[in-house]
């Protein structure tokens, strides 16, 4: 029964063809970040493009340090202090930032204000070192400040406040320091699994309502197993479908990047694209961590979606439904009176895939007493989605009109 | 074995399609006749249960066929009318996908459609795509999988629309001969079909039997309600046309 599930998913040209063009795009997007990437280099005053520029810029990290310590930072920005100038001009940026790369920008955004949303490069030029560069014990001061901020839709209760400060003084330290330019790709490219969300939304939503449309649920709701295993069958086809689609993209994305440069980087700890991130996880762990809640809510987007293809019966009105779920929700603002909608808005799936960005937000759902952080609600709400779905996918199919 | 209606109603909001039906079916062919929107396919619905009854109930062996749920579908062999089939399934590869929602064996199911592939007279076409058949050929491979499960209780609505007259004679003879062991149900708009291989016939307007009986029973009516004087020019037609002539057939 299952294979002949599987065939009907394929048999549909528009299936074969939003499967291939999503590949495709995975393809196209692993070739772009790959050969945009620029490396400065002060020998030649030139920049250098592609592989070389990659493989030129894990050099260069490898040179400045191993490990982020007090007297590495204190050294770099003094260094910086040095130069004595508007660190946003272009002239800083000819001076010293394109020699420095990525460890500035690492530097500097871990001095910014967490509510500002750009980094101030500034903050290393106005830094007092009288104290040397407090690096880490500055972060924890930073994120204390962030969390003792008033908030125009609400503060953060005090039993919340200590919940994060503990993770965030848990956190591993002193940080590895590396070049991320390879799992910076990979992270990009697991992000862009978003898009073949789109992908399982078109395979997905005919499932159950190409019966309706073409008349045979009427024959094959009168076999012996067309109520039940036929359901099953669909279902777990669907599932396997959404796994099986995202994880080739995956495998596509990662390995395509992997057989080309290998997977430097993947050690290193994920406080490297934002210090304050409060996770003990490393960039490899974060990339995995990202795919599976692709993977989960990709599979929650689907039985959903079977849900609505049993209910509605219409294809069309359910690849709406779907485009909906993914689009509209981007274009939600945030509140500025309502926490509790601020909340709602982090879980559509839109941001929930977006974890790089969200580790670093200190969202976290109150429970009572119980502080649940954003992770493992995003993995509790679709997992709860994904369960209800199921539940009402069959009642819906068999249900006489 | 016996399936009983027992005062089956139909109702959508405010419109009733089906209206009370009883009667008592056994072994035999029935054939239901009647205008676009009589109500024949509701009823050929709830018999197979995928169409929910209003009020009454339908029994079979004195069970309540809901209550059946799969034992009944075992039972149950079915043809809708204008159902679609999968263009790139070859035809035993749609057979096979119905055997196995019938729960048959692989074995046996690849047999049993070998065999009925070749008494619909598709034996030659079996590895070619249903998207290449023609409207006959279709209905022919409808007819087939219904019979996977040597159905108890056959329905088929409009099992011979779309064939051609060939097929049609070549059909009759099927549908009679499977009617000799099961309960069949078949609606069609050919009066002649009806006439050729019914032992019963249901005349449907409104969701009520009108007129109901063997072709003599449905005469003597005839000839009673119309005040025909000649009765041995009585054709199931003409009583068809007396009840249905200011209707869409």
């Amino acid at each position: 029964m299952i294979r002949y599930e599987w065939k009907k998913i394929f048999e549909r040209r528009l299936n074969v063809i939003a499967m291939l063009l999503g590949y495709i795009l995975i393809g196209i997007c692993a070739f772009n970040y790959v050969t945009q990437e620029r490396f400065y280099d002060e020998k030649t005053d030139s920049y250098i493009e592609g592989i070389e520029a990659i493989r030129m810029g894990q050099a260069r990290a490898k040179a400045q340090t191993d490990v982020i310590t007090e007297e590495y930072m204190t050294e770099l920005i003094s260094e910086i202090q040095s130069h004595d100038m508007d660190l946003e001009s272009d002239e800083a940026y000819m001076e010293v930032i394109r020699q420095l790369g990525d460890i500035f920008y690492f530097a500097a955004k871990s001095y910014t204000d967490m509510r500002e949303n750009i980094i101030n490069k500034n903050a290393l030029r106005e830094l007092d070192l009288t104290d040397g560069a407090r690096f880490y014990e500055h972060r924890i001061e930073k994120i204390t400040d962030y969390l003792n901020c008033d908030f125009s839709y609400g503060n953060y209760t005090e039993s919340e406040k200590a919940y994060w400060v503990e993770k965030a003084e848990h956190t591993n330290i002193p940080f590895r320091w590396g070049d991320q330019s390879v799992m910076n790709y990979i992270w990009e490219l697991v992000f862009v699994g978003v898009y073949l969300l789109f992908v399982v939304i078109i395979c997905t939503s005919s499932v159950f309502s190409a019966e309706y449309e073409s008349g045979a649920a009427f024959l094959l709701l009168t076999t012996k197993y067309g109520k039940d295993r036929m359901i099953w069958s669909k279902i777990a086809v669907s599932v396997l479908f959404v796994v099986g689609y995202l994880m080739g993209g995956a495998l596509l994305a990662v390995g395509s990047i992997a057989l080309v440069l290998g997977l430097p980087g993947a050690d290193l700890p994920v406080q490297l694209w934002n210090s304050v991130i409060p996770y003990n996880l490393t960039v490899g762990q974060a990339c995995l961590c990202n795919l599976a809640i692709i993977l989960l809510i990709g599979i929650a987007l689907a039985l959903v979606l079977l849900c609505s293809s049993a209910g509605l019966r219409s294809s069309l009105a359910t690849l709406v439904i779907g485009a909906a779920i993914i689009i509209a929700p981007a274009f939600f603002p945030m509140s500025k009176k309502s926490g509790l909608w601020n909340h709602i808005n982090y879980l559509f799936p839109v941001r929930a895939c977006n974890l790089e960005e969200m580790m670093g937000s200190f969202v976290s759902y109150k429970m009572g007493n119980v502080i649940i952080s954003y992770v493992v609600m995003v993995v509790i709400v679709y997992t709860v989605i994904s369960a209800g779905a199921l539940l009402l996918i069959r009642r819906a199919f068999v249900k006489a009109k | 074995m016996e399936l009983i209606l027992d005062r089956v109603t139909k109702q959508y909001k405010n419109k009733i399609a089906v209206d009370r039906l009883s009667t008592t079916l056994k072994e035999g062919v029935y054939g239901l006749l009647g205008a676009n929107g009589a109500g024949k396919t509701t009823l050929m619905r709830m018999i197979c249960g995928i169409a929910e009854i209003s009020s009454g109930e339908i029994r079979l062996g004195g069970e309540e066929i809901g209550a059946m749920e799969g034992r009944y579908r075992d039972l149950l062999g079915y043809l809708p009318q204008d159902f679609g089939y999968y263009p790139n399934f070859t035809a035993m590869e749609f057979m096979l996908y119905i055997a196995s929602l019938k729960g048959l064996n692989r074995s046996y199911a690849k047999q049993q459609s070998k065999l009925l592939l070749q008494k619909v007279g598709l034996a030659n076409e079996m590895r070619h795509k249903i998207k290449t058949f023609s409207g006959g050929m279709r209905q022919r491979l409808g007819i087939a999988q219904a019979l996977l499960n040597d159905p108890k209780i056959l329905v088929l609505d409009e099992p011979t629309a779309g064939l051609d007259p060939k097929e049609r004679v070549r059909f009759r003879n099927m549908i009679a001969e499977l009617g000799k062991e099961r309960i069949v149900i078949l609606s069609t708009h050919i009066v002649s079909d009806v006439e050729e291989i019914a032992d019963w016939i249901f005349l449907m307007k409104q969701g009520q039997f009108i007129a109901q009986g063997t072709l003599e029973d449905l005469k003597k009516h005839y000839l009673e309600v119309a005040g025909d004087e000649e009765p041995e020019k009585f054709n199931l037609e003409k009583l068809y046309l007396f009840y249905f002539s200011e209707e869409k057939i």
